[in-house]
This record gives C-alpha cells, structure tokens and sequence, in this order.
C-alpha cells in the first residue's frame, strides 16, 4: 500500500487538487466518530484515495483493504502493517459510527438496516453487522451492532469511454449487455459510467443520449440519499431508488418508456421473467453477474437459461488483473451464440 | 424625612418584588414542564409518524415550542447540523445543561429530560416509543407535584416578600 513521505515536496497545484479530492470524502469523516475521524483525517490523500473499505469490528483492528491489500491503522493516524500496534476499535465507537451515519436517526433506518446495509451521503456503502432481531420469521433489523464496513465509493468519470464503440448499435439503441466479474473488480462503477454516457451522449461517437431506467435495488448505482443520487448517471435517466429489481423492471417499462434498463446483480428467478419482457418491449438491458468467466456464468441458473435463450448480445468480462475494472475480455453476439450452444449467428 | 420615606420605599419594593420572583418561579416550573411534554409530543410525532431525521425533526420542534423551553431543542438541532462527531445523546446532554440556568425547572425535572435524551436517536422505533412513554409519564407526574408546591406556596412567598419588607421597614423606624 501506498506510504506517505511527510517530508516529500509538493507543488501547489497539486496540493489544491489533493484539497479538492479530500471533499469527496467529507460524508465519510462526517460519519465517523471524533477519535476515528482524527486517525483517518492524518491520512495522506495518496493514502485515502487507495482505501476501497475501512472496516470497524469491535474489540478488533481498525482495516483498512485497498488495492488488494490489507493494512492496519493505528491510534496515530498511520498505516501500518504490524497488528500490534493497530488502533483496537471499541464497541463503543461502532455504535457512535452507526449513529452518525444516520444523522443520528437509527429509527429512521430500519427498513434499510433490514437489508444489512446503509447508504450515507456521498453514496457510500455502509454494511451492518450485528445481532439480528427477527419477527415472524423475518429479519426485522440489527441491534448491538458490533461491525461496519464502510465502501467508499468512487465514480471513475469516463472509465467505460473505450468500452462504449463495442456496446452502441446505432445510433438509438445498444446491444444486450452482461458485465460479468469476481466482486470488487469494478462492475458496479462500469455500468455507473455506462449509464452515465448512454444518457448524456457521446457526441465523439455520433451518439444521441438515450432514455435510461435504472433499478438500484441495493442503492449502490446512484447512491441514493434519501432518494437524490448522489453519483451522476446522466440527463436522461430515471432511478427507482432500493427497488426490487423485477418489480422495478416493469414499473419503468410501463412508466417511463426507456430505451435501456439497467440493473446491477441480476440472480433471482423473477428477474428473468422482467428481462424477457424487457427485450419483448423492444427495451435494451444491461446488467451485471457475478462470476469469472463467460463458463462460470452458464453454470448459473437465471443467467444460464438467459444466455442459453440467446439475450445478452455482448459479454464483458472484469478482473483486477491490471487493477481494478482490467476489461479481460468482450464476447460479442457470434460467440455468444456459439457459448450457449446453439451455433449461428443471427445478425 | 423625604430620604426616610424614600429609603422605605425602596426596601419594600425590593422586598416584595424578590417574594414575586420566589413566587414566580413556582408558576414558571409548572408552565414549562407543561411546554416541554408538548414539545416531546410533536418530537414524537416527526420520529414515529414521518421518520424525520433528527436534526430537522428537533429543529421543527423547536419552532413548534415557546421559549424558553424551545433553546433545548435549537441546541439539539444545531449541534447536531454542525456534524462534529457528537450522538444525538451528547448534544441533548449539552443543551441541557447549557440551558439550565434559564430554566425553572429543578434537578428532578432536569434528571429526566436527561435520561430520556439518552437513548435519542440511538435505537429503532419501537423503543423510541417506549422511551417518550417513559418521559412523558414522569413529567406528568413532576408537573402534577409543581403545580400542588405552586398552590402551596405562590401565595406564601409573595405575602412574605411583602411582610418581610414592612417588619424591616418597621425596624428600622
């Protein structure tokens, strides 16, 4: 992981531009109790802009993951690699954290905390742990939290630009798109700056920004706080904000006549019925899957039957071999074809 | 003889006027335990019905209380805007005790609203609910308890301010 030289020279420019990344990360501060939030302040921005995750356990060291790496971080503000000498968080300090990240409304939270996971201003993920209180069979919410991981989320203005030619038919519509990838190698950010630029436009390409309907069941596209997105997806695209994504397909079929849908993490049995009728509509999809590869994928039984049916028209596949979002490789609708075993080509 | 009469004067206004004080705060007690279980019922209301945040939901409650009693709640709602690092717990604690010297009320009063400001914002609905129930019920009491001293003895002091003051002046004659 990066080290911080305190004594290395810095010119001015670059100085400001640090000042004006280190904004980004205000709601992460905001939300962290004083004594934690001093440590991650004495950070380097070098430092903070390598964190993916801080993770706050109880009676536990304060972690930092980044760059698939892991690291400590001590009472003094320091990363360091030597257990020993981590800051040990407390109970204490994780209940405190999940207070602030509520604006100190833990009632107002609940039904998200059902979900496991928080989203605070900025967009960032905040998973929950603790004990789980039941109702019926049912998960009702967390109490006595004793773990927080805090996501930072980052929008990589443009990071799909070499991507988007492969994706674009013609000048109204895409191609049926599965971004498939292990997690934390960048999916959800891909198909962040997708969305994005299908709905703004790229004028390089002759490209006219499309409608786009996005269904951010997890709130993890837009981020959504108290339903404003957080991220920019573009002009033209409409968020239902921590909906269940087969419901959420339909409800913008009917309502706002997209041209694309996106959706992050497709899976459950209904959500196949809501893309076929998608594609039966005549409206596009793109989606993300969590897997390794294009063999992987058919193993699964949502996405299987879809690829078998012939659905998605362009496969991208994600590793972090070069860092995260390495585009590994691009299944176009030939090979898509010939994947699910059926031979042909139909364009 | 005029500095004589003049000097009277002045013993007994000051006399009569600390026994209204005394008197005064008595009323004043009963009055804003009544103000504050309002405000904790419109507090309720935006934490239970609407989900308010709490920051927006102290700050309407604020507005909806009169003062003195409302400077709590302002306190509440800003130190919490300021986003220090500070529970909703903590700033209760703080604005309490920022605002205590202006209010009437006494250490029992003060103990309460205290420990209802504890678990503020801090646990889900249904204890939240619980946790209003509790406070509102035990200042029921303290005001019920206010208002008998304030009949017991509003009258008491304002006469013996005044008494006070004539034997002085009697004295001193």
């Amino acid at each position: 992981m990066h080290t911080y030289e305190k004594t290395r020279h810095i010119p001015e420019r670059v100085w400001r531009e640090e000042k004006g990344g280190r904004k980004r990360y205000k709601y992460i501060f905001d939300s962290l109790p004083v004594n934690i939030r001093n440590m991650i302040q004495r950070l380097s921005f070098g430092e903070l802009e390598c964190i993916e995750e801080f993770r706050l356990k109880a009676d536990a060291p304060f972690i930092v993951y980044g760059a698939g790496d892991s690291a400590y971080i001590t009472a003094e503000g320091r990363i360091c690699s030597d257990r020993g000498r981590a800051y040990i968080v407390t109970a204490e300090d994780a209940a405190k954290a999940l207070q602030l990240m509520c604006d100190c409304s833990v009632y107002s939270i609940e039904d998200e905390l059902k979900n496991g996971y928080i989203t605070i201003r900025g967009g960032h993920r905040i998973g929950v742990v603790g004990k789980v209180v039941t109702e019926g069979g049912r998960v009702k919410t967390i109490k006595d939290v004793s773990g927080l991981n805090i996501r930072i989320s980052r929008q990589v203005i443009g990071c799909s630009s070499n991507l988007l030619p492969r994706l674009i038919r013609d000048k109204g519509s895409v191609y049926n798109t599965l971004i498939v990838s292990p997690p934390q190698c960048g999916k959800t950010t891909l198909l962040r700056d997708i969305i994005r630029q299908l709905s703004d436009g790229v004028p390089s390409l002759g490209f006219e920004g499309i409608k786009v309907g996005v269904v951010d069941e997890r709130s993890e596209l837009a981020g959504c706080y108290k339903g404003i997105p957080q991220n920019d997806l573009g002009i033209r695209t409409d968020i239902l904000d921590a909906c269940p994504k087969a419901q959420g397909m339909m409800m913008l079929i009917r309502s706002m006549s997209p041209g694309v849908i996106a959706t992050d993490e497709l899976g459950r049995p209904e959500d196949l019925v809501s893309i076929q009728e998608a594609i039966n509509a005549g409206v596009n999809v793109i989606t993300t899957v969590h897997g390794w590869n294009t063999k992987d994928i058919m193993k699964k039984p949502v996405i299987g039957k879809l690829m078998k049916g012939g659905v998605f028209e362009r496969v991208v596949v994600l590793s972090r071999r070069k860092g995260p979002g390495t585009i590994e490789e691009i299944v176009d609708s030939v090979e898509c074809q010939k994947l699910s075993g059926l031979g042909g080509c139909q364009e | 003889m005029i500095i004589k009469i003049f000097g009277c004067l002045v013993i007994m206004t000051c006399a009569t006027s600390a026994g209204f004080l005394m008197a005064n705060g008595y009323k004043k007690r009963v009055w804003e335990l009544r103000a504050f279980q309002q405000a904790l019922q419109v507090l309720e209301s935006e934490i239970l019905y609407t989900s308010t945040p709490l920051p927006q939901a102290v700050d309407k409650t604020a507005h909806s209380t009169e003062a003195p009693v409302n400077r709590i709640f302002f306190d509440v709602g800003q130190i919490l805007e300021e986003r220090k690092g500070y529970t909703a717990g903590e700033a209760w604690c703080t604005a309490v005790d920022r605002n205590r010297d202006i209010l009437s009320l006494d250490c029992e009063d003060l103990q309460i609203i205290r420990s209802f400001g504890k678990n503020l914002g801090s646990i889900d609905k249904e204890n939240q609910e619980k946790s209003f129930k509790l406070a509102k019920y035990q200042l029921k009491a303290q005001q019920a308890k206010a208002e008998e001293e304030r009949s017991k003895n509003e009258r008491l002091y304002k006469n013996l301010g005044f008494l006070l003051g004539a034997a002085l002046v009697i004295l001193l004659i």
